[in-house]
C-alpha cells in the first residue's frame, strides 16, 4: 500500500509539471490579420472559423493536341479541330468552425470546336462544308462540405469532403444553326453546320474527397483524391435536320445515357520561399469510367479516358484579403483525352465578415 | 531681459523645428529606379535607361463581323501570333524621353481541309503550314511632359512616334499560293502623334489619352502569286483610352485600361475597294505590375469586347523591365 502511495506521488509529480505547462500555453487570440496572412505551410485544408472566401478564375486553353485509346498524340492542328477553351470559375466558401467548411462553385465555359472542312467537286460545281462544334454555357452548381481533424494545425492535416452536383444548367444542346453561304446555284455553295452545346450533364452526380498535408518546414507535400458518380441516367436529345433549297427545317430524337464515373488524384510539392509567396508543383490525374450513350436503342460504353498533367504555379498574397493563384498546365500523358495547355489565374478574396 | 530670454527659447525652438522639417526623406536615384508604375513620373528621370522585353500571344479564334456580332472562323484553320518586343527607353532630361522598339514576331497558320471528287472516287488531303518569323516594323518614339508631374502630380505627355517598316513588307520564298513565307512588316513609314494626361493620387493614377497614327502610302505585293508591287494606303488609326491603376500592396500594382481603337478604310491602286469597311473594337485589358526593386514584371490580358470587323480574340502579353 505504502508502495502503490509513493508511486502514485511519483507519477503525480511527474505528471503536473506537464499538465501545468499545457495549461499554460493558452491558445492564441484570434487575430484577423495574422489568419488571412497565414503561409501555405501552416494553415489548415479548410478555412477558419468565420472566414470567407470568394474565388474568381479564369482558364485559358489551348487545345492543339489530344491522345487516342492507345495513348499516342493526336496533332489537333493537323485535323482541323484545333480549339482555344475559356472558362471562368466561381467559387464560395465558409469557414462553420475551425474544422467544418461549406462551400458552392460553378463555372462558365466557352469553347468552339472546328472540324475539318470539306469540299466535294463535281461537274456543276463545288459544295464546301464547314463545321463548327460550340459548347457555351454554365455547368453545374457543385455544393459541398468538408471536415478536417478537429486539432489545431502543426504539421499534418486531415480532411474529408463530400457533395453533390446539382443539374441546375442547361444539358440538351440547343437547336442547330446551320447556314448556308455563298450560294450560287444547287450545286454550288458553301455549307456551315453549326451545333449548340450547353454544358450540364443533366443528371445529380455525387462527389466525395480526401485530402492530406504535411508541413515540414517550408516544404509542404499535399494529395488529395476525388470520386464522382452519376445518381441516374439522364434524358437528352439529337438534333437533325433536312435541307430544302437553302433551308434547314430541323427534328430531334431522344436518347439516354449514364454519365461517367471519375477519378481524381493530384499531388503536390510546395517552397514557401516567403511568408507571402509559395511555390508549387502539381500533378493531377483522373481516369472516367463505367458510362454509356444510347445510339439506336443500343446502349455503348463510352471509351475510358485517362490524363496525366504537370501544372507548376504559385501562390501571391497581395494584401490581407486578395491572394493570386496562377498554375499552368502541361499534359504529359493520356488516353482517349483532349489535352489542352492551359494557364489558370485565380483572384482570391477573403473576409471575416462576423469578426472583428 | 526676461522678454529677451523668452524670444532667444522660442527661437532656439524654432531652430529646433526647422531641423525636424529637414529630415524628410529625400529621394535618392536608387529609390527613384523603384518607383512603381502608379507613382512613376510619366517620362523617365535624366541619364535614367529601362530596358525590357514583352512577349506576347495569340490565338486567332473569333473575330467580329462587320454586324458587330462575334463569331467563330468558321473554316479549319489554326494561326497563332506571338512574339518578342525589347523596348529600350532613356530619360534625356526630366521631362524628355525616347524609345526604341525592335519587335521580333513569330506567325504561324495552319490549314486542312479535305477534297472528295465523286467522279474519281478520290479523297485529296489539302493542308498547307505558312510560317513567318522575323523582325517586324520597328519605331521610336520621343515623349515630353509639356505639364510636368513635379509639381502637382499631374502630367501632360506628348508624343511623336515614328514606324520605319523594317519588316519584311512581301512574302518570301514563294514556291506556290500556299508554300511561302508571309510578310511580317506593314510595308510603310507611319507616324503618331498623341496626348496623355496623367494624375496621381496615391495610391492611385488616372490617365487619359489620345493618339493618332498616319499612315504614309506604300507599295508591297498583295498576293504571292503578284509579279508587282500594288500601291496601298493603310487606313489612319485612332486609340483613345482611359486607365485607372492602383496600388493593391507596396509593389504590386493593378492597371485597368478601356481602349477604343478606330481605323479608317484601306485605299489600293488609290481607291477604296467597294467591300472595305473602317473597323474598330473597344478592348479592356486588365494588368498586374510587380515591382521587385529595380525589375518589374507586367502580366496583362487585352480582351475585346466589342466591335466592327476586327479579330475578337485576347493577347496575352508578359513583360519584363529594369531600369539602370
Amino acid at each position: 500500500m505504502k508502495q502503490v502511495l509513493i508511486w502514485t506521488v511519483i507519477f503525480f509529480s511527474v505528471l503536473m509539471p506537464g499538465a501545468t505547462i499545457n495549461a499554460q500555453q493558452e491558445k492564441q487570440a484570434r487575430d484577423k490579420f495574422t489568419l488571412l496572412t497565414m503561409p501555405y505551410n501552416q494553415r489548415p485544408l479548410t478555412l477558419y472559423k468565420g472566414q470567407f472566401q470568394a474565388n474568381a478564375a479564369y482558364r485559358f486553353g489551348v487545345r492543339t493536341k489530344s491522345y487516342d485509346e492507345h495513348g499516342d498524340k493526336i496533332s489537333l492542328k493537323e485535323d482541323g479541330a484545333a480549339s482555344v477553351v475559356h472558362t471562368y470559375l466561381l467559387e464560395v466558401k465558409y469557414g462553420i468552425t475551425d474544422f467544418i467548411e461549406i462551400g458552392a462553385d460553378s463555372y462558365f465555359l466557352r469553347n468552339g470546336i472546328r472540324s475539318e472542312t470539306s469540299s466535294t467537286i463535281s461537274g456543276s460545281g463545288t459544295i464546301t462544308a464547314n463545321t463548327l462544334n460550340e459548347y457555351r454555357g454554365f455547368g453545374d452548381i457543385s455544393l459541398g462540405a468538408a471536415l478536417r481533424v478537429p486539432i489545431e494545425y502543426k504539421s499534418w492535416d486531415i480532411s474529408l469532403k463530400g457533395g453533390i452536383i446539382l443539374p441546375a444548367a442547361e444539358h440538351e444542346p440547343s437547336q442547330p444553326t446551320h447556314i448556308i453561304t455563298d450560294y450560287k446555284s444547287p450545286n454550288n455553295y458553301t455549307v456551315n453546320y453549326q451545333f449548340n452545346n450547353n454544358n450540364g450533364s443533366g443528371v445529380s452526380q455525387y462527389f466525395f474527397s480526401g485530402a492530406a498535408k504535411i508541413s515540414l518546414s517550408k516544404i509542404s507535400i499535399e494529395a488529395r483524391g476525388a470520386y464522382r458518380f452519376p445518381s441516374k441516367e439522364g434524358e437528352s436529345k439529337r438534333w437533325g435536320w433536312t435541307l430544302y433549297g437553302s433551308t434547314f427545317t430541323y427534328y430531334s430524337n431522344p436518347y439516354s445515357y449514364l454519365p461517367d464515373r471519375l477519378l481524381t488524384i493530384n499531388g503536390s510539392i510546395h517552397y514557401q520561399a516567403a511568408g507571402w509567396f509559395d511555390i508549387f508543383i502539381t500533378n493531377y490525374y483522373y481516369k472516367t469510367s463505367s458510362g454509356w450513350t444510347e445510339y439506336y436503342d443500343n446502349k455503348y460504353a463510352n471509351p475510358e479516358s485517362t490524363l496525366f498533367t504537370i501544372e507548376p504555379g504559385f501562390e501571391l498574397q497581395i494584401s490581407p484579403s486578395i491572394t493570386i493563384y496562377q498554375y499552368a498546365g502541361f499534359q504529359i500523358a493520356g488516353t482517349n483525352a483532349d489535352a489542352p495547355f492551359y494557364l489558370l489565374t485565380t483572384l482570391s478574396f477573403n473576409m471575416f465578415p462576423f469578426f472583428k | 531681459m526676461i522678454m529677451k530670454r523668452i524670444v532667444n527659447i522660442l527661437l532656439i525652438f524654432l531652430v529646433a523645428l526647422t531641423g525636424y522639417s529637414q529630415t524628410e526623406k529625400q529621394l535618392v536615384p536608387s529609390d527613384l529606379k523603384q518607383l512603381t508604375v502608379v507613382t512613376e513620373p510619366s517620362t523617365l528621370y535624366k541619364g535614367f535607361f529601362r530596358a525590357g522585353t514583352a512577349l506576347s500571344y495569340s490565338v486567332v479564334d473569333k473575330y467580329f463581323t462587320n454586324e458587330k456580332n462575334k463569331e467563330y472562323f468558321l473554316q479549319s484553320a489554326w494561326a497563332t501570333n506571338s512574339g518578342f518586343n525589347f523596348i529600350f527607353q532613356y530619360g534625356i532630361t526630366d521631362r524628355l524621353q525616347v524609345d526604341a522598339a525592335f519587335p521580333l514576331a513569330i506567325n504561324i497558320r495552319q490549314s486542312e481541309s479535305r477534297i472528295f471528287v465523286p467522279s474519281a472516287d478520290t479523297t485529296v488531303n489539302y493542308s498547307f503550314t505558312l510560317q513567318s518569323k522575323g523582325l517586324g516594323d520597328c519605331y521610336f518614339t520621343l515623349k515630353y511632359q509639356i505639364l510636368n508631374e513635379k509639381s502637382n502630380n499631374t502630367s501632360l505627355t506628348g508624343s511623336l512616334e515614328v514606324t520605319v517598316p523594317t519588316g519584311e513588307k512581301n512574302p518570301t520564298d514563294v514556291k506556290g499560293e500556299t508554300d511561302y513565307n508571309p510578310p511580317l512588316g506593314n510595308g510603310c513609314f507611319a507616324t503618331n502623334l498623341g496626348l496623355k494626361y496623367r494624375k496621381i493620387q496615391f495610391p492611385y493614377s488616372y490617365a487619359g489619352y489620345l493618339y493618332y497614327t498616319y499612315q504614309f502610302p506604300g507599295s508591297k505585293i498583295m498576293d504571292p502569286s503578284d509579279t508587282q508591287e500594288t500601291e496601298f494606303k493603310d487606313g489612319n488609326h485612332l486609340d483613345a483610352g482611359l486607365s485607372f491603376s492602383i496600388h493593391l500592396n507596396e509593389w504590386i500594382a493593378l492597371t485597368n485600361d478601356a481602349n477604343l481603337y478606330f481605323r479608317s478604310k484601306d485605299e489600293i491602286d488609290g481607291k477604296i475597294p467597294d467591300d472595305a469597311i473602317a473597323p474598330w473594337a473597344l478592348s479592356y485589358e486588365p494588368r498586374l505590375v510587380f515591382q521587385v526593386k529595380r525589375f518589374r514584371i507586367s502580366e496583362a490580358v487585352r480582351i475585346p469586347i466589342y466591335g466592327k470587323g476586327i479579330g475578337a480574340d485576347p493577347i496575352y502579353v508578359l513583360i519584363a523591365q529594369y531600369v539602370f
